[in-house]
């Protein structure tokens, strides 16, 4: 492989052996383009592109810089910093794959235990597929072609699936041993904990549990668990949690322990949700996104409650 | 144990249990184990077997009115709670259950009861299950399938094969909602109406019965019901069904090259409910589906009896062909003296007995424990 390819997923088995070997030059350069990467990917959610002219020695640098901010996560001992890091990570390597050839991703693939074939579509067995699928409604495996055990997909599909199994690649590798890693890169990570954002608190719901309904109960312990919750999920959620009278900006808190938080889109979409007065889904839409977990024998998961913030329970039709 | 009944019954399975020859599940040392009584399904559990030959004691030495495993495999099948166990995978179990049908005859016999026709319908509900979406869509081959009756009134589906052990929760749910259809949308299945070139209208272009998955299903059931004159089953207006009925053989042309707009579509909710009700896999309510797609519950052993019929949780090689009603029935034809309190006609072997309101019978064996089971008799003493 060439260092390009490396230098592109820097996660792969090739690129660690290159690094055990290789040696890198300007060790100050280094600590500053990791530092930048962490920086960017915890702080921003997203690791810039390399410029396309980086000749070999810059290449290289790149790849070490993956090595060495892995060690600067770890440092920051927290798994909301990794699950973030990971996520730009990912995404990273999901933009190259992008407009990379066949012949590479299906490398990428591989490594990552995911085996794919190609004829009209990219298929990937079922069981990868569960895995590594975005938890969304057009994702869900009843609304795709499942032939022979086989999940037949678009390339951009084939490379989101990728892109999420990079992300847990990254995630179960981290933390590493943070003994014996040098002062100069503990020194590092200090720096970048100062110039990162607080890690977020987890906010207390202040509601009794038993008056939740069972379904949002499960989905606020699923934002906890950081599991990355889907996109009609988190929406569901949301719309109940303004119906039961929260502020939009409990909403917008309420959401932010999730490692995939960006406040000002969160905040835009639960905005928009209370202005337009959306209402939660009824228990049959909860059904059928497959969010309902019990059989309450009532009609919306509103109807579940009982006198919440004092109100008198809500009326549905 | 205090009731004669209890007594009877247990030592009935004992005897059979004595000759019989149970298979154990694979990695039985990874297996947790229940076992349940006159009182409860699962009257234990946590507990761990070492090999197959400890199974055979305990069934012999115990008698156990019921019997089940886990599902999953764990490093430590005995400790409490759950999460000491460490889970290391499951096998897939589906549980198709006639009471989960909602048959119109349960009006009649409610949930104690099978009958025939819902026997028959919790059969063609697990052969669908099988041969239309394990087989086809998953693709399991037929030696990665396990089935056995359940012992009273449905049947379970065994899939033990390594590549769906690491499944977790979130993945055997979405299986459970490909099964039943659940979530599926409209746009998804390749419906989309195009507008046609220089026109104010546009055309619905749609799936075609040689695609995979659901979206084949569909056309197919869909040509099917044309070709059967059965449009209606799917709330088609009856109007609009025979204007397409008289031009079926080109409506069936067109929808084998994806066109769909012959059918029309008005009442697309309805349609879409009826059509997507009818090619699922039943598989229960909410609560049923999440006990299917859970990972750690316990699944009765096959080949081991039902303490609510005394019928055997059979094997079974070839579906068609079984009849549970004769088939699962194990115990012999000595008479046996009960006093009924209540039950309904039912068959069983080869005859039919009953109804039985309130009387003092001399019954075959096989039927007498059937309805101590059910407990609607007692032993009748002299
Ligand atoms: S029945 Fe309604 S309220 Fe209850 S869990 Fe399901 S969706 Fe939620
Ligand atoms: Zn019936």
């Amino acid at each position: 492989m060439e260092l390009s390819f490396y230098s592109k997923y820097p996660f792969t088995r090739g690129a660690k052996e290159l690094m055990s070997s290789a040696k890198v030059r300007d060790e100050f350069q280094l600590m500053g383009i990791a530092k930048r990467r962490v920086v960017d990917a915890i702080g921003k959610g997203k690791i810039p592109l390399m410029s396309v002219e980086l000749d070999d020695s810059q290449l290289l640098l790149q790849v070490a810089s993956y090595a060495v901010s892995r060690m600067i996560v770890s440092l920051l001992k927290s798994r909301y910093y990794v699950n973030r890091y990971a996520i730009a990570e990912a995404k990273r390597a999901s933009s190259y794959m992008a407009s990379d050839s066949d012949e590479n991703v299906l490398s990428v693939a591989r490594e990552l235990g995911v085996e794919c074939e190609i004829d009209n579509y990219y298929s990937v067995s079922f069981q990868d597929y569960l895995r590594y699928a975005p938890k969304s409604v057009d994702y869900k495996l009843v609304n795709r072609r499942l032939s022979r055990g086989r999940v037949m997909l678009r390339r951009d599909e084939f490379v989101r699936i990728l892109e999420e199994a990079v992300k847990l690649k990254i995630e179960s590798e981290l933390p590493l041993k943070t003994e014996g890693i040098p002062a100069d890169i503990n020194e590092a990570a200090e720096e970048v904990r100062r110039s990162i954002p607080k890690e977020p608190q987890p906010v207390a719901v202040s509601i009794e549990n038993g008056e939740f309904a069972p379904c949002m109960k499960k989905l606020l312990e699923d934002l906890k668990t950081v599991e990355n919750l889907s996109h009609t999920a988190r929406w569901a959620l949301a719309v109940y949690m303004l119906n039961i009278g929260m502020k939009v900006d409990e909403v917008v808190k309420l959401f932010s322990t999730s490692p995939d938080f960006d406040e000002s889109v969160t905040r835009y979409q639960v905005e928009h949700a209370a202005k337009r007065g959306y209402k939660t889904p009824s228990c049959a839409s909860m059904d059928s996104y497959g969010l309902c977990v019990s059989n309450c024998g009532v009609k919306s998961p509103l109807a579940y409650r009982r006198g919440v913030f004092g109100k008198s329970p809500a009326k549905h039709d | 144990m205090t009731n004669p009944e209890e007594m009877y019954v247990r030592s009935k399975f004992r005897e059979h249990y004595e000759k019989a020859e149970v298979q154990a599940p694979g990695e039985i040392e990874k297996r947790e184990w229940g076992v349940g009584g006159w009182e409860r399904k699962i009257e234990a559990r946590h507990m761990r077997m070492a090999n197959p030959q400890e199974l055979g004691g305990r069934l012999v030495m115990d008698a156990p009115l019921f019997i089940s495993y886990s599902v999953a495999y764990y490093e430590f099948p005995d400790m409490r709670p759950m999460e000491r166990k460490n889970w290391l995978g499951a096998d897939l179990v589906f549980d198709l259950d006639a009471d989960h049908l909602e048959l119109p005859c349960k009006n009649r016999h409610g949930s104690k009861w099978v009958c025939e026709e819902c026997l028959n319908a919790v059969k063609d509900e697990s052969i669908k299950l099988i041969e239309q979406f394990l087989i086809p869509d998953f693709g399991f081959s037929k030696k990665e399938i396990g089935l056995n009756f359940s012992g009273n009134r449905g049947y379970h589906i065994h899939v033990t094969d390594k590549s769906v052990r690491e499944l977790r929760a979130y993945a055997r749910r979405e299986i459970v909602d490909y099964l039943t259809g659940t979530g599926i949308d409209f746009n998804s299945m390749g419906f989309e109406w195009v507008p046609v070139p220089g026109r104010r209208e546009s055309k619905l272009l749609g799936p075609a019965p040689t695609d995979p998955a659901w979206q084949g299903r569909i056309a197919q059931l869909v040509s099917k019901l044309v070709s059967e004159r059965k449009l209606e089953e799917v709330g088609v207006s009856e109007r609009d069904a025979r204007r397409v009925y008289k031009k079926s053989e080109q409506f069936l042309t067109s929808i084998r090259s994806g066109k769909w707009d012959a059918v029309k579509l008005d009442k697309k909710e309805l349609f879409w409910r009826d059509v997507v009700g009818k090619l699922g896999v039943k598989l229960g309510d909410r609560i049923d589906q999440n006990v299917t797609a859970d990972a750690s519950k316990l699944i009765r052993l096959p080949d081991s009896l039902h303490g609510e019929s005394a019928m055997l949780a059979k094997k079974i090689s070839s579906i068609d062909r079984f009849d549970p009603l004769k088939d699962a029935v194990v115990f012999g034809k000595q008479p046996v003296r009960i006093k009924i309190k209540k039950a309904p006609e039912f068959r069983l072997g080869e005859q039919t007995f009953g109804p039985f309101k309130d009387e003092e019978k001399e019954l075959p064996e096989y039927a007498a424990l059937f309805l101590l089971c059910k407990k609607e008799a007692v032993l009748w003493k002299s």
